[in-house]
């Protein structure tokens, strides 16, 4: 009788101590709206961009979306990478942003002041809108463009050889101030 | 007692669910460096040692029949007291007028979570909060690559690069880094942050990356034709029901702005097609399949779309405490009933 309860106890342990997870797999709906059309009626290869823009028509669309890009694109050439990338409002500082850039085409970090007065101004109708445009010691320049959108950052860059951002400074402008909100 | 006084003292300073996780719901509870029975340690001893007097040292006579059943109720209060503790869920249903919500977020528990669309649906494989702990490795037969968690915080502030990103290093962490912050004692102010290493998807997709909650654009890997979208997040739970918000009310204290109360009517939908009316207002939750709803919060953006916000409860042990409430006074009725003769002829 001892035997049969002490392998009662035992048994019961057992089972608790086994009660553990693993990955687990589940299907889930999105939240559906009665006014809206369903997401799975969008063709294959969509992309949800929040944002609608006009894009130079001398500029090829890249069909890389993924990661933290919104839309890759090039110039003419294709020597220039582009991209159109949205971020929290934990990355809208802009002299960290600005000495980032700095350093990637091999300048020094200035202080932030400095960086401040290396900006430009622009306006579209998400808002205004902060331009850069910086050329490295080794021939490389970087084009950018930053909103700040309350809890968002929106961030508009071009990167590649200095004699190419200059002659795409003014398109990239216009496509900066083309950037409005996305309508259906 | 102890135990209790603690931790309802240290919720002042750690917040009320940090308090609870360090001292009722752990099995150790580390005061400096000397390890003394957490909450669930020392319930599971209580358990133990009531459970092994119960089988082993109680009389089983007819006259203590009253004592025994007694002894179960308690038993029955701490095994509901373990079925909620390790599978009550609670979370936040978000809806706006005019749509449907089939799932609620988990308040507190995370998941990484690698999400695939199809057909208007989200398939799912998450790995629960327990399993992100940094030098772990998660892999599924689903997926051909592997997880190495290298670093799990629970509060995080973004920051720019000081250094130029390696060549492993992907996604986000190309410009940005995330630094761990103290965890705030208001938990809704946390935001949490992963950084992981993926192998087995070539030296394109190979390499280490960063995610964090609220994230605007997930990250995104590719597998063939396949878009792996990996986020993390408060744990989804789904559910077999919608609920689809008709109409969300607020009524305000006379000259303030202070909410009085709020009240959705809502569509609980099934799968099917069909719909029943339910109204859930502050006082009156909605109660169906074992899930308890209740109105806790109202939102107007500024285009003037309404969201609530349903507080969604789920809790196989509920019941328990009613249970063994009536199964102890039974036992304790028994034992006095039992008892009457022996009391009358002391008499």
């Amino acid at each position: 009788m001892t035997a049969l309860r002490t392998l009662f106890l035992l048994s019961t342990l057992t089972f608790l101590w086994g009660c553990g997870e693993e990955a687990r797999e589940y299907e889930v709906r999105e939240n559906t709206s009665q006014n809206a059309p369903a997401k799975a009626a969008e063709p294959k290869g969509h992309v949800h961009r929040p944002y609608d823009f006009d894009l130079p028509k001398e500029w090829k669309e890249k069909d890389s979306t993924s990661g933290m890009r919104l839309l890759s694109f090039s110039d003419s050439t294709g020597s220039l990478d582009g991209s159109l990338v949205v971020l929290g409002k934990q990355a809208s500082d802009l002299p960290s942003n600005i000495n980032r850039w700095r350093e990637q085409i091999g300048l020094s970090k200035i202080s932030d002041e400095e960086c401040l007065k290396s900006l430009g101004e622009g306006m579209s109708k998400l808002g205004n809108f902060k331009t850069l445009h910086i050329k490295g010691p080794e021939g490389q320049g970087i084009l950018a463009g930053v909103f700040l959108l309350g809890e968002k950052v929106l961030f508009a860059k071009m990167m590649g050889p200095s004699a190419q951002t200059s002659t795409e400074e003014g398109r990239f402008i216009a496509f900066c101030t083309s950037l409005r909100a996305h309508t259906h | 007692m102890i135990l209790l006084t603690w931790g309802t003292v240290a919720q002042k300073a750690l917040g009320l669910y940090q308090a609870q996780e360090k001292y009722f719901s752990s099995w150790i509870l580390w005061l400096w460096m000397f390890p003394t029975p957490g909450g669930r340690a020392t319930l599971a001893f209580i358990t133990l040692n009531l459970s092994c007097k119960l089988i082993f040292a109680s009389p089983f006579y007819v006259k203590k029949v009253g004592i025994l059943i007694t002894h179960l109720g308690a038993l029955c209060l701490l095994g509901g007291g373990v079925l909620t503790a390790y599978f009550m869920t609670e979370g936040a249903l978000v809806v706006k007028e005019g749509e449907t919500s089939w799932f609620y977020q988990d308040f507190h528990e995370y998941e990484l979570s690698l999400i695939e669309q199809k057909e208007g649906k989200d398939k799912v494989l998450a790995f629960s909060g327990d399993q992100l702990e940094a030098g772990g490795f998660l892999s599924h037969p689903s997926v051909p690559f592997k997880i190495e968690i290298l670093e799990l915080a629970k509060n995080i502030e973004i920051i720019s690069r000081q250094t130029p990103a390696g060549a492993s290093e992907k996604g986000m962490l190309q410009n940005f880094v995330f630094r761990s912050l103290p965890v705030n004692p208001e938990e809704t102010k946390n935001m949490a942050g992963l950084r992981f290493r993926l192998s087995g998807l070539g030296d394109k997709e190979d390499g280490q990356y960063m995610i964090f909650e609220f994230m605007e654009v997930p990250q995104n890997v590719s597998i063939g034709d396949r878009s792996l979208r990996i986020e993390l997040r408060k744990r989804i739970h789904p559910l077999a029901f919608g609920i689809e918000l008709m109409d969300v009310e607020r009524q305000l204290h006379p000259g303030t702005q202070m909410p009085r109360s709020f009240k959705s009517e809502v569509y609980v939908v099934r799968p099917d097609g069909s719909k029943v009316k339910q109204t859930i207002s502050m006082n009156r939750p909605l109660r169906t399949d074992g899930y308890t709803l209740f109105q806790t919060h109202y939102d107007i953006d500024e285009k003037g779309q309404e969201t609530s916000v349903l507080a969604v409860v789920e809790n196989v042990g509920r019941l328990f405490p009613y249970i063994s409430s009536i199964v102890i006074c039974i036992g304790i009725l028994i034992h006095l009933v039992l008892h009457i003769p022996t009391l009358i002829r002391r008499v």
